[in-house]
């Protein structure tokens, strides 16, 4: 559904995209995450169309997305930032939407309402909550019936309630017709729960792409208590992280954790566990093999 | 369904006429106040006259609707509103984030912000119409052409605002670069002038308004957009109504579709990015330092050296130097700044930015030297005979030459040139009195070559034919010259009509003493033969009196009013080169006069014409003799000189 190759972009003479590589097959979940910094909001806005790459291409659909007004039809994203008009209220926005995107369900915005209760469609969205503003950029986002939705931050300011609520909505729209949903968010916890496929951004590259089952099948937290001392793997297993409490060691280690394991077990530990690792850990530590780990604070 | 190439949003457009209604409904407002309503109460009173009233009606209406400042307001205005979005990062993700093209966009803001504006200008007309004809205006295709200027006027407006939009991604520096880019060419030369006076010997006033003022668009607007008209030769009705300018704003309207273009290939250019940068085009960034920098610094420098030169001598080479410093200083000053600007920090001390200003202070400093030296040649440059139509010289008022005359003026001119060391030096001793000469040549091609000099005064004897000055001041004591200058170039057939002496007593009363028919007829015959005997002249020439002629000239105001048929052509205003309506200016005002039966019986009194102010003196033999005979001065009301007059109020303290 969405191609990117190559893709290099540079402000002045920082270069914001390096050579970005992705790919998003249609009706995917795709997170995308990355440290401060990383390119993710760039990355989008060339998904969105609105900048004009340096090198590489943006392909949606197999077409580039840049001046093409077909494909940006069926693309809608919600940024951040908000957009919209000073002094309009959700009717006068949903009325310009209308006019724009051709595929607008006025019907599906009627029967929407009873899930954002506490919008008054009247109200000049400047006057609403940060909250209420991101619902009404759902509630018109979904309308628009897009092929694909881009998701900056999403779930942010939102209660927990409206939260779940949001995300029924789109696995919904996902399950129905093969909507393609790529987030970019912080919020990795609440990832981990909605997506299938997982991208980590580093320095205006896509450092990994891969589905969460799998990037969670290749990397796995080891608690091991060995009498012969510091437990050692063959080298076609990445350590990524070693510490240990008096002589029990926790590895965290990329590659197949039973292989792993039958390795450990052969030097007969008392104690090997091994444990799944969340998304959250799986970002900190991918990222501390690029040097971008926690530091401790010493005073 | 939507054309493939479609370049038209409805949807935006409609957006464009919601979001921003204040400013449509203020300018329909601001149009229907200027057209219609003026109309209506022009008609309803004024002057008795019809005609009066209907020119005077349209002639204003025409100044203030079609008057290219105020629209061009609206049309900054109206661009900021509709290509706002671009000036905010939020705002310009998110329209192009729409499905829509660049292209779209920019028809349809453009589109939107024009037509706007040329709807109230067309509904203010159609009510004008109906407005006019309801009141008995029968010249209503004025109307027509108010608004055919007011349409042609905006399309340029709103092409150029644009082009200014695109090239900026700050909300406020955009009406501010509008405003400089129609000025800048005229700003530029007049900085490039105000260094060449200020360096040079005699360069001044070099150049007048041309037609390469076209790059100073509104300046160029206001000066050819107007309205005059003509009567019949009785003056009985209206012939014609003349709008002038039509061309001018045509070719406007024509760059305008340039513009456009230009505009719509700099939006497609345009880096988003740059929502919030005070220039948003990478190639205007040199520029813009080159413009500030040199410009800029170059204007500031030369306006604070003038604080600085004290008591230095023009000319100088102390006051050369101050005013290198000083433009040295802010042109460095202006680098800095216009960085600072575009960068919005105050730390911009790069290698590059100290590099290019460096070499602007070089060019700009070999420049100044050889301006100076007369490294180009201008100092030295004088017209060839045969390419002068005119020539003129004004040291105490403006003398024509001509034919013959214009070699002895040319010869006058160049002694003037190769003395100038001399008096130079001269001035800086202070060893001799200059007074300010002004040689203007018409040329054969329209120029004006114009220089100005200070030029030494020999007192002893002023008519000395060896100076510069003695050669003009023997020209300007010419009395056939003097009276054309004082009474109008047809002097001859004046009329004079009516006028008054002040005189004094000895206690300092004053009395307005007005002349009846026959007494005016005596007393302008006296004074033209005062002025043919050379008396009168001498109280004009200001160059070789000073304050001396406080013991010779009379306090007292004598003035007359007089017409004449062939009109008031005064010399200072050929000089000046500034138009004289014959016409209709006793109707309206002006520098003309009428003076016809018709005109006379019609309105009775006596007709607008012009006024002469005499200055006399105790040489004025003819005038003073004149005065006495018909007992106007007496024993009790005096002609006192202003030495006399003074030491009267010293003695009655």
């Amino acid at each position: 559904m969405i191609r990117v190759r190559g893709l290099q972009k540079s402000f002045d003479k920082f270069k914001a995209l390096d050579g970005v590589e992705m790919h998003v097959g249609k009706g995917n979940i795709y997170g995308l995450v990355g440290p401060n910094g990383a390119g993710k909001s760039t990355l989008i806005r060339h998904l969105m169309g609105v900048y004009r790459a340096d090198a590489g291409e943006v392909l949606i659909n197999g077409e580039p997305v840049y001046e093409n007004r077909k494909i940006k039809e069926k693309v809608l994203c919600i940024p951040d930032d908000l957009f919209y008009f000073l002094q309009s209220d959700t009717l006068e926005m949903k009325r310009f939407y209308k006019g724009i995107y051709k595929d607008f369900d006025e019907k599906l915005f009627e029967r929407l309402k009873e899930y954002f209760p506490t919008i008054d469609p009247k109200r000049s969205i400047r006057r609403l909550s940060k909250g209420m503003q991101k619902q009404v950029a759902f509630w018109l986002a979904i309308c628009c019936k897009p092929d694909v939705l881009i998701l900056d931050e999403p779930v942010d300011g939102l209660d927990p309630v409206m939260r779940r609520q949001i995300w029924s909505i789109l696995m919904a729209e996902v399950a129905e017709r093969e909507m393609t949903v790529l987030v970019s968010s912080h919020n990795l916890r609440e990832l981990e729960d909605v997506c299938d496929h997982v991208g980590i951004m580093h320095k205006g590259k896509v450092m990994i792409e891969r589905s969460l089952s799998d990037l969670q099948g290749n990397i796995s937290k080891i608690q091991v208590a060995c009498p012969s001392g510091v437990p050692k793997l063959p080298e076609k297993f990445q350590v990524l992280h070693m510490s240990n409490t008096g002589r029990v060691y926790t590895l965290i280690v990329k590659g197949d954790p039973k292989e792993a394991l039958e390795y450990l077990e052969q030097g007969k530990p008392t104690v090997v566990d091994v444990l799944p690792l969340t998304l959250e850990e799986i970002f900190i530590y991918e990222m501390g093999g690029v040097d971008y780990e926690i530091k401790d604070i010493l005073f | 369904m939507k054309s493939k190439i479609s370049c038209f949003n409805k949807t935006i457009f409609k957006k464009n006429l919601t979001l921003y209604w204040p400013l449509w409904v203020g300018f329909l407002l601001m149009q229907l106040a200027m057209v219609p309503l003026n109309l209506f109460q022009y008609m309803r009173g004024h002057t008795n006259n019809p005609i009066a009233r209907q020119y005077s009606a349209l002639r204003n209406i025409f100044e203030v609707a079609a008057e290219p400042f105020v629209i061009f307001i609206f049309c900054v205005l109206a661009v900021m509103c509709v290509f706002s979005y671009l000036y905010n990062a939020k705002n310009t993700n998110g329209f192009h984030g729409l499905p829509v093209t660049r292209l779209e966009l920019f028809v349809t803001n453009a589109l939107s912000a024009f037509t706007f504006l040329a709807a109230a200008e067309v509904i203010s007309f159609i009510t004008g119409v109906f407005v006019g004809l309801g009141c008995g205006v029968t010249n209503i295709e004025v109307l027509l052409y108010m608004l055919l200027f007011q349409l042609g006027i905006t399309f340029f407006g709103v092409a150029f605002s644009t082009v200014i939009a695109m090239l900026t991604g700050h909300i406020m520096a955009m009406p501010i670069y509008c405003f400089v880019a129609n000025y800048l060419y005229m700003i530029v030369r007049e900085v490039l002038e105000n260094v060449i006076v200020n360096v040079t010997y005699g360069l001044g006033d070099l150049w007048g308004v041309d037609i390469t003022y076209v790059l100073s668009p509104l300046y160029y607007l206001e000066r050819s957009v107007n309205v005059t008209t003509r009567y019949n030769d009785a003056l009985e009705r209206l012939d014609t109504i003349t709008v002038s300018g039509g061309g001018v704003v045509a070719a406007y309207a024509g760059v305008g579709v340039v513009l456009f273009v230009l505009a719509y290939l700099l939006y497609r250019k345009r880096q988003l990015e740059t929502a919030g940068d005070v220039i948003a085009v990478k190639f205007m960034k040199p520029v813009f330092r080159i413009g500030l920098g040199i410009c800029g610094g170059t204007t500031l420098g030369v306006g604070l050296s003038e604080f600085f030169y004290f008591d230095t001598p023009r000319y100088s080479d102390a006051r050369f130097y101050i005013l290198l410093c000083f433009v040295i200083i802010c042109i460095f000053i202006g680098y800095f700044m216009a960085e600072m600007l575009m960068q919005k920090n105050f730390r911009i001390f790069k290698k590059y930015i100290v590099t290019e200003a460096v070499v602007s202070v070089a060019v700009m400093t070999v420049f100044l030297i050889a301006l100076n030296n007369d490294a180009f040649g201008l100092e030295r440059k004088l017209p060839k005979q045969d390419e002068i139509v005119e020539a003129w010289v004004d040291l105490d008022y403006p003398v024509k030459y001509e034919g013959e005359e214009i070699a002895d003026l040319l010869a006058t001119h160049a002694q003037i040139i190769a003395e100038k060391d001399e008096v130079i030096d001269a001035i800086a001793r202070n060893e001799v009195n200059c007074y300010g000469a002004t040689f203007k040549y018409v040329l054969a091609d329209g120029s004006v070559f114009s220089r100005n000099y200070s030029v030494p005064i020999d007192s002893e004897n002023p008519t000395n034919s060896n100076t510069p000055s003695g050669q003009i001041i023997a020209k300007e004591m010419e009395p056939e010259r003097y009276k054309q200058y004082l009474l109008g170039v047809n002097y001859e057939s004046n009329m004079y009509l009516t006028g008054f002496i002040n005189l004094y007593d000895q206690y300092q009363n004053y009395l307005e003493y007005r002349f009846s028919e026959e007494e005016l007829e005596v007393v302008s015959k006296a004074m033209l033969k005062d002025i043919e005997e050379g008396n009168m002249v001498i109280y004009e020439l200001y160059s070789i009196n000073g304050s001396d002629i406080a013991s010779e000239e009379f306090m007292s105001d004598l003035q007359m009013r007089y017409y004449n048929e062939k009109g008031i052509v005064r010399m200072e205003d050929v000089y000046y080169d500034i138009p004289t309506y014959y016409e209709d200016a006793y109707l309206f005002g002006g520098y003309g006069s009428v003076a016809t039966e018709a005109v006379t019986a019609e309105f009775g009194s006596a007709v607008d014409s012009d006024s002469v102010y005499i200055r006399f003196g105790k040489n004025c033999t003819n005038l003073v003799s004149a005065l006495e005979e018909l007992g106007i001065v007496n024993d009790i009301w005096h002609l006192y000189t202003h030495e006399e007059f003074n030491m009267l109020e010293e003695a009655q303290k």
